[in-house]
């Protein structure tokens, strides 16, 4: 296998290049790469650029209520939602009128619907570990709390949570009350880590790893918000976590990233990223995916996930491990488009295939990859 | 910040807590943690006897903060065994070191839950989690202060609903949840024993906590009208608010994003 796999590959722009990113706003050796592995790279863009595609999603705390008892008290205070592939997953339409003005709110809507119309063969849709900003006080709107400080999201009924992320932890193949040993390699702000204690109902033992020590007080308040009390919360930096000289039946690495895919939430990421970013990354996440993996039991689970798009923070990190790990096996996943299964001059396994995209013009959701791992039994 | 289990004078504490507000079946069922840190607050009106065991100098604290280094010489001076950190340094309290009476450092512990009950305190003391499940409420002076989370496992568990409470009405609902204090027209119904400066629960009218109060008067006096007559000393909006202020006042965006 080649050594230099996961080096960032740079692709000559050209005159359509230079186009979409003077247009769009964004560095073009981004474009340049989006345009030899992104479907529809151009309606890609396009959709991106418009704010008004973004989708916003919450997950149901099942430890606190139940998904159609929390649909109606949301319902009658006025929010629209509408059910997903994940039935404790739901889409709000209008999550705060802070960020609708209300004589556009309802073309606003209007148009989310139309895209929901034209995209029926979707099975997913976006978003990350966000929260969304709070309502503005100049919008002349009805008074209507934003959708992150109603009292059910200060009583932790509620995570607002990509429908992408929701699904990494759905693909972890934990069943309600299960007695497991889960780690989370990047815990912060505990929006996955909070979505395995509701699919644990609070049995087992979920060991929460965050290295940033300033980041622990969003996860300690996510945690104590949403009622989660089979949490052990490590700050120690993922990577090291064998010398802890534990096993876990499941592992989730959410592995930080250049978020790529969530450029539609934080514009700012179109320009903040170079080349030795994503290199640097892609370095880690090596690190991280073996560490992790090293930690499974036999006949364990890993979910690796990114909420990027760059082949070298995805596919390229999974054939690092497989190429490594003769006992490391890629499982199928249930939504999503098929992984790359090349990418400039390299070549992937053919079972690649099994790992899952996710595009926001394509799925509704944010950019998003998701790998599912087993550990093949001694 | 180590763990560890309760000390006998400390399960009597919450034995009894538990038990005053009704829900002592479940104390056996629940694996209760102490963290011990040390907070430090300038005395603004000094008071001329400090306790001893409430006050650590600050040259230790600062050592104990660290955790390493000449600290360790420090605390061997300190320690007697190797039980709770901060515990240990006070009993071992040398007599040469002189009290800062411009500060006083007050020691109070932390009260955790976790629901699962096989992990051993030498895998806790091996890993050096930072937090373990739940923190349900903090022991200071001997008394057992409840945060929300303890309200919360009270009203699950004690159905009959005798324990102190108020319930209030949706709009008082929405002023509490950002720090108001409860008038007492806004209060729907009350426990029919409350008494003056008792803390108890703030219920909406689905019955779900959304705050702590203390009373400032007695049975049916709370319902007086047009005046304050439960003080919040919790609530789940600034509660969760502080929190995330702190979040974001404490991250460094540009470290935040870069992994």
């Amino acid at each position: 296998m080649d050594e230099n796999l996961g080096c960032p590959v740079l692709i000559t722009g050209n005159e359509h290049s230079r186009f979409l990113s003077e247009r769009y706003g964004y560095k073009e050796w981004m474009i340049s790469r989006f345009l030899n592995f992104i479907p529809y790279p151009e309606k890609m863009l396009d959709y991106i650029h418009d704010s008004k595609n973004l989708h916003h999603y919450i997950r149901v705390n099942t430890l606190r209520t139940n998904p159609q008892v929390l649909k109606r008290r949301l319902g009658e205070k006025g929010y629209h939602l509408s059910d997903t592939v994940l039935k404790e997953v739901f889409e709000i339409k209008n999550p705060s009128y802070g960020d609708i003005k209300i004589k556009d709110a309802r073309s606003t809507i209007a148009h989310h619907n139309n895209n929901d119309s034209n995209n029926n063969n979707n099975d997913v849709a976006t978003q990350t570990d966000c929260d969304l900003p709070y309502g503005n006080d100049n919008d002349h709107g009805p008074k209507q709390a934003s959708i992150g400080s109603t009292i059910e999201y200060l009583k932790g009924y509620y995570y607002i949570q990509d429908l992408s992320s929701c699904i990494a932890v759905e693909e972890l193949e934990i069943h309600d009350g299960q007695d497991l040993v889960v780690l989370d390699m990047a815990a912060a702000p505990g929006g996955k880590t909070t979505h395995i204690a509701q699919k644990l109902n609070n049995k087992g033992a979920i060991f929460a790893c965050e290295s940033n020590s300033n980041r622990l007080s969003s996860l300690f308040f996510n945690l104590s918000r949403c009622f989660v009390q089979n949490t052990i919360v490590l700050n120690t930096r993922a990577e090291e976590i064998n010398e802890l000289e534990l096993q876990f039946d499941r592992v989730l690495l959410d592995a930080p990233c250049t978020c790529e895919g969530i450029i539609m939430k934080d514009k700012s990421r179109k320009k903040s990223r170079n080349l030795e970013d994503l290199e640097t990354c892609s370095n880690r996440q090596k690190k991280m995916i073996v560490s992790g993996f090293n930690a499974l039991k036999p006949n364990g689970l890993m979910i690796y996930c990114t909420c990027s798009f760059a082949p070298e923070e995805n596919e390229m990190i999974i054939q690092h491990l497989l190429s490594n790990r003769k006992d490391a096996k890629i499982e199928p996943l249930n939504y999503g488009m098929n992984g790359l299964t090349s990418f400039s001059k390299y070549q992937f396994a053919e079972k690649m295939t099994y790992t899952k995209r996710f595009y926001p013009h394509i799925h509704a959701t944010n950019g998003f990859f998701i790998a599912k791992i087993r550990k093949k039994p001694e | 910040m180590p763990y560890r289990n309760l000390t006998n004078v400390e399960e009597t504490i919450l034995k009894r807590s538990f038990n005053n507000w009704g829900i002592f079946e479940i104390f056996g069922t629940l694996r209760i943690l102490i963290l011990t840190p040390v907070l430090e607050a300038t005395i603004s009106d000094k008071k001329p006897n400090i306790s001893k065991l409430d006050t650590i100098p600050n040259e230790i604290r600062r050592h104990n903060s660290r955790g390493s280094g000449s600290s360790s010489i420090m605390a061997e001076k300190c320690n007697n065994n190797d039980a709770g950190r901060f515990h240990t340094l006070t009993k071992g309290y040398p007599n040469t070191i002189e009290f800062s009476e411009s500060e006083k450092n007050i020691k109070r512990t932390e009260v955790f839950v976790h629901s699962n009950i096989k992990y051993d305190d030498m895998l806790f003391k091996k890993l050096k989690p930072v937090i373990i499940g739940l923190k349900i409420g903090t022991i200071k002076n001997k008394k057992f202060f409840p945060g929300l989370n303890f309200a919360e496992f009270v009203v699950k568990h004690n159905r009959n609903m005798d324990y102190p409470h108020v319930i209030i009405n949706t709009k008082a609902e929405n002023l509490i949840v950002f720090g108001r204090d409860i008038m007492g027209s806004s209060i729907l119904s009350f426990f029919k024993d409350i008494k003056e400066n008792q803390q108890l629960i703030i219920l909406n009218p689905n019955k779900e906590v959304i705050g702590l109060g203390k009373s400032r008067y007695s049975g049916s006096l709370i319902t007086q009208p047009n005046m304050i007559t439960i003080d919040t000393i919790q609530d789940i909006g600034t509660y969760y608010l502080k929190n995330e202020n702190r979040h974001s006042q404490g991250i460094d965006k540009s470290i935040d994003n870069l992994l």
